[in-house]
C-alpha cells in the first residue's frame, strides 16, 4: 500500500503544471467549469499529443506512453483543476482507444490509434437512444451485413460533441433474434459517411454539446466492427468502467470550488462547510484512484467505478448548492464566484445522470460488489 | 500509488484481527509489540492503523492512541503497557456550558480520552505537553464503553515536552489512528448489514430484493470503502490535511452509516444482544475524539 505519489509521478505532474502555467500565461484558455466535455480546442489537444499526453496509458508499441491509469490520473487531476479544454481527445483517450486496444485487430489498431495519438481524431459516444437510456441493452439501432461491410440504421441521442467529431463509437444490434444482451456489437462509424444526419440539442444552459444522430442505411466497411460480433454488451461494460472512473466526476466544478476557497473569508460556518466539501472531495479522489488501480491490475474497473462516480458526483452537486447558499441573492448575478456559479448550476443536474445514472450505478454496486 | 496490501501489511491485519477478538486485547497488544511499533518501524503508524481497523471492527475499546502514538511521539520512549489517557486543551475539550451537559455548575477539569482506567495521562496544551501520574479521572461518558473522564490533576507533571511541532504531530497521529478505528467499525457494520438484508425475509423474499434496501446497502459499502482508504492515507502520509480530511469526513459519515445500518436492521439492530449496537456506540464515541467533524473541517476550510 502506497497512497502518495511516486517520484516519477511527481515529475510528470511538474511537467504538466509547467505546461498549464505557460498556456495560461499565453492566454490559450481560461478556466471553465465542465471544460473536459465542452471545451473543444483541437490546438490544445495537439499540444498535449505532442508531449505524449494523449494515449498516456496505451502500450508503447502502438505509440502510447506505456504508463499506468494511476499515472493518467496524476496528469488529468491538474488538467481538470485548471479547467483546461480537453474535449477534442477526451472520449477517445479515455475509452475508445482502450476499447480498440482490448478488442481490435492489429489492422484496426494501426488504422485508428495513430490519429488519436496525434490529436487529430475526435470520437463521440454512440450509446443512448430515445428508448435506451438507463436500459442500454434496449438499443434498436441496427447493423446489417451488406456485401463486404455493414449497413447501419437507427437513431442515437444525447451524443455530446458529435458536431465536432470524426467518428462515433456505436453500440448497435447485429442479431435481433438473439437474447437482448447477446445480439449487440460495437462499430466505429465515420460521421462524414453518407446517410448520417446530426441535429443539435441545446441543453438548459443554452449550450450545444448534445446532438441527435440519425443513421439511414449508412455503409461502413467490414473492418468497422470492433471485437466479436454479438459480444458488444460485454465489451461495453468494460468501456463504461473507464468512462466512470475518472476525476472529471469530482472536478467538473473545480473552478467554482477554487472561487469558493478564495472567498471563504472569516465566517466560521463557511469555513466549516468549505472544509467539509474539501474533505469529501479528497475522499472521492481516493475512490477514483482506487478504481484506476483496478484498471492497472488488468481488468476494467466495474463496481469500483460505479461506487466512485456516485460518491463523487454527489459532492460535485453539493459544491454548487453550498455556493448558492453562500451567495444568497447574489447567486442570481452573472459574476457570482468568478462567473462560475451560474454555469455550474446549469450543468449540475447532469453530474448524476451522464455516464450512468446514480440509481443504475447503486444497483451495480449492490449486485456486483455485494452480490445482492 | 498502490492500493494492494503488502505481505507485511496483510500479516499485520491477520494478527490484529486475532488479537482484537479477545475480551481484553490489551495484554496481547503489549506482548505482540504493537504498542512500541511506532518507535521501531518507519511505517509504524501505517501498521498501527491496520491494528486500529481490526479493533474498530471488533468494537473493542483500548487506549491505543495514548499509549502507542501520543506518548512515543512526544517523549521518544515507550510507555510500556501502561494505559495512557489523553487530554487535549486545544480541541475544545473543556466541558461545555452547564446547559449543554445537564450539570448545575461549571466544573474545573479537562476532558480526557481513555481516562477511565488510565495509569498515566498526557495533557496537551498550547505547543507543549505534560505527563501526569497523580490525578483523578471521573467517568462521565454517557454511553457504555466510553472512556471519557473528567480529569483533575493532583500533582506536578513528571515529564514535559516543549516542542510545538511534536505536539502537533502527536495530535495528528492520534486523529489518524482514530479515523482508522472508525473505518474498521464502519466497514464491519456495512458487511453485517449486507449479510442481514440477504438473510432477512419479508413479503416472501429477502429484503435486499427491494431496491431501496439494496441501494442503502450499496451506500454503506461505499462509505466503508471511502472510510478505509482515507484513513489508510492519513496513517501513511505526513500531510496533516490528509488526516483532517479523513477524520473530518469519517466522523461526519459515521453518523450516516450508523443511522443507515440501524434502519436496514430494523428492531433487531438496537437490541442489546445483537452486535450492531456495540459498533454504533463505539462510532458515536470516536466521532468526538481527537477532533470531531467540525474541528477537522474547520482546519481544512480556514484560509491558509
Amino acid at each position: 500500500m502506497e497512497l502518495t505519489f511516486t517520484d516519477e509521478q511527481l515529475a510528470l505532474r511538474a511537467e504538466v503544471a509547467a505546461f498549464l502555467a505557460e498556456e495560461r500565461a499565453a492566454g490559450s484558455f481560461t478556466p471553465r467549469v465542465d471544460a473536459w466535455i465542452t471545451g473543444f480546442d483541437r490546438g490544445f489537444t495537439k499540444k498535449m499529443a505532442a508531449r505524449g499526453w494523449v494515449g498516456l496509458t496505451w502500450p508503447t508499441r502502438y505509440g502510447g506512453g506505456g504508463r499506468t491509469y494511476v499515472d493518467r490520473l496524476c496528469m488529468t487531476e491538474l488538467l481538470l483543476a485548471a479547467g483546461a479544454p480537453l474535449a477534442a481527445h477526451w472520449f477517445a483517450d479515455r475509452q475508445m482507444g482502450p476499447s480498440v486496444l482490448a478488442h481490435g485487430t492489429e489492422a484496426q489498431k494501426e488504422r485508428y490509434l495513430p490519429e488519436i495519438l496525434a490529436g487529430e481524431a475526435t470520437y463521440c459516444i454512440g450509446m443512448s437512444e430515445p428508448q435506451a437510456g438507463s436500459d442500454l441493452a434496449a438499443v434498436r439501432t441496427r447493423a446489417v451485413r451488406s456485401g463486404s461491410g455493414w449497413l447501419v440504421t437507427g437513431h442515437k441521442v444525447w451524443t455530446s460533441l458529435a458536431q465536432h467529431s470524426d467518428y462515433i463509437y456505436l453500440l448497435a444490434r447485429t442479431d435481433p433474434a438473439a437474447e437482448r444482451h447477446d445480439g449487440l456489437s460495437e462499430l466505429i462509424v465515420p460521421l462524414r459517411s453518407e446517410g448520417v444526419t446530426i441535429t443539435p440539442i441545446h441543453d438548459m444552459s443554452g449550450a450545444h454539446h448534445f446532438n441527435e444522430i440519425f443513421f439511414d442505411d449508412v455503409f461502413v466497411d467490414g473492418d468497422a466492427l470492433i471485437g466479436t460480433e454479438g459480444n458488444g454488451w460485454r465489451q461495453i461494460t468494460g468501456q463504461l468502467g473507464y468512462e466512470r472512473a475518472g476525476l472529471e466526476r469530482i472536478m467538473s466544478t473545480w473552478a467554482l470550488f477554487e472561487a469558493m476557497r478564495a472567498e471563504v473569508g472569516d465566517d466560521e460556518r463557511r469555513q466549516e462547510e468549505l472544509g467539509a466539501l474539501e474533505a469529501a472531495a479528497r475522499v472521492a479522489r481516493l475512490l477514483v484512484f482506487r478504481a484506476a488501480a483496478v484498471a492497472d491490475s488488468g481488468r476494467p474497473p466495474d463496481h469500483e467505478a460505479a461506487m466512485a462516480k456516485v460518491f463523487a458526483t454527489d459532492i460535485e452537486q453539493k459544491m454548487v448548492e453550498v455556493a448558492s447558499q453562500w451567495a444568497g441573492r447574489g447567486a442570481r448575478t452573472a459574476g457570482a464566484f468568478g462567473g462560475h456559479l451560474a454555469p455550474a448550476w446549469l450543468i449540475a443536474p447532469s453530474f448524476s445522470i451522464r455516464g450512468g445514472t446514480n440509481e443504475v450505478l447503486r444497483g451495480i454496486v449492490a449486485r456486483r460488489a455485494l452480490g445482492l | 500509488m498502490d492500493f494492494t496490501l503488502t505481505d507485511d501489511e496483510r500479516a499485520v491485519t491477520e494478527a490484529a484481527s486475532q488479537v482484537a477478538g479477545a475480551a481484553d486485547p490489551w495484554p496481547a497488544l503489549a506482548e505482540g509489540g504493537w504498542l512500541d511499533i511506532l518507535l521501531e518501524e518507519e511505517r509504524g503508524l501505517g501498521y498501527l492503523g491496520l491494528v486500529a481497523e481490526a479493533l474498530g471492527a471488533a468494537g473493542v475499546a483500548v487506549p491505543l492512541a495514548g499509549t502507542a502514538v501520543v506518548w512515543p511521539t512526544l517523549f521518544g520512549g515507550s510507555a510500556g503497557a501502561r494505559r495512557v489517557g489523553v487530554a487535549d486543551s486545544a480541541q475544545e475539550l473543556h466541558l461545555p456550558p452547564p446547559s449543554h451537559r445537564g450539570g448545575p455548575d461549571p466544573v474545573d477539569g479537562l476532558l480526557c480520552e481513555d481516562g477511565v482506567g488510565a495509569e498515566a495521562v498526557v495533557v496537551l496544551r498550547d505547543g507543549m505537553a505534560e505527563i501526569h501520574e497523580a490525578f483523578t479521572a471521573e467517568p462521565i461518558g454517557g454511553l457504555e464503553g466510553d472512556g471519557l473522564a473528567l480529569l483533575r490533576l493532583e500533582g506536578p507533571a513528571v515529564d514535559r515536552c516543549k516542542d510545538a511541532d511534536l505536539v502537533a504531530e502527536a495530535r495528528r497521529r492520534a486523529a489518524a489512528l482514530t479515523a482508522a478505528e472508525m473505518a474498521g467499525a464502519i466497514d464491519r457494520i456495512a458487511t453485517m448489514t449486507a449479510a442481514y438484508v440477504t438473510e432477512r425475509q419479508q413479503f416472501g423474499r429477502p429484503i435486499s430484493a427491494f431496491q431501496a434496501v439494496a441501494h442503502g446497502a450499496a451506500r454503506l459499502a461505499t462509505l466503508a470503502q471511502a472510510a478505509t482508504w482515507s484513513a489508510r492515507l492519513a496513517c501513511t502520509s505526513a500531510d496533516p490535511s490528509d488526516t483532517s480530511a479523513a477524520k473530518g469526513w469519517i466522523s461526519s459519515a459515521s453518523a450516516e452509516a450508523t443511522a443507515l445500518a440501524h434502519q436496514l436492521h430494523g428492531a433487531i439492530g438496537f437490541t442489546e444482544e445483537y452486535g450492531l449496537q456495540r459498533l454504533s456506540k463505539r462510532l458515536r464515541t470516536l466521532r468526538f475524539a481527537f477532533g470531531d467533524d467540525r474541528f477537522h473541517h474547520l482546519a481544512l476550510g480556514r484560509p491558509a
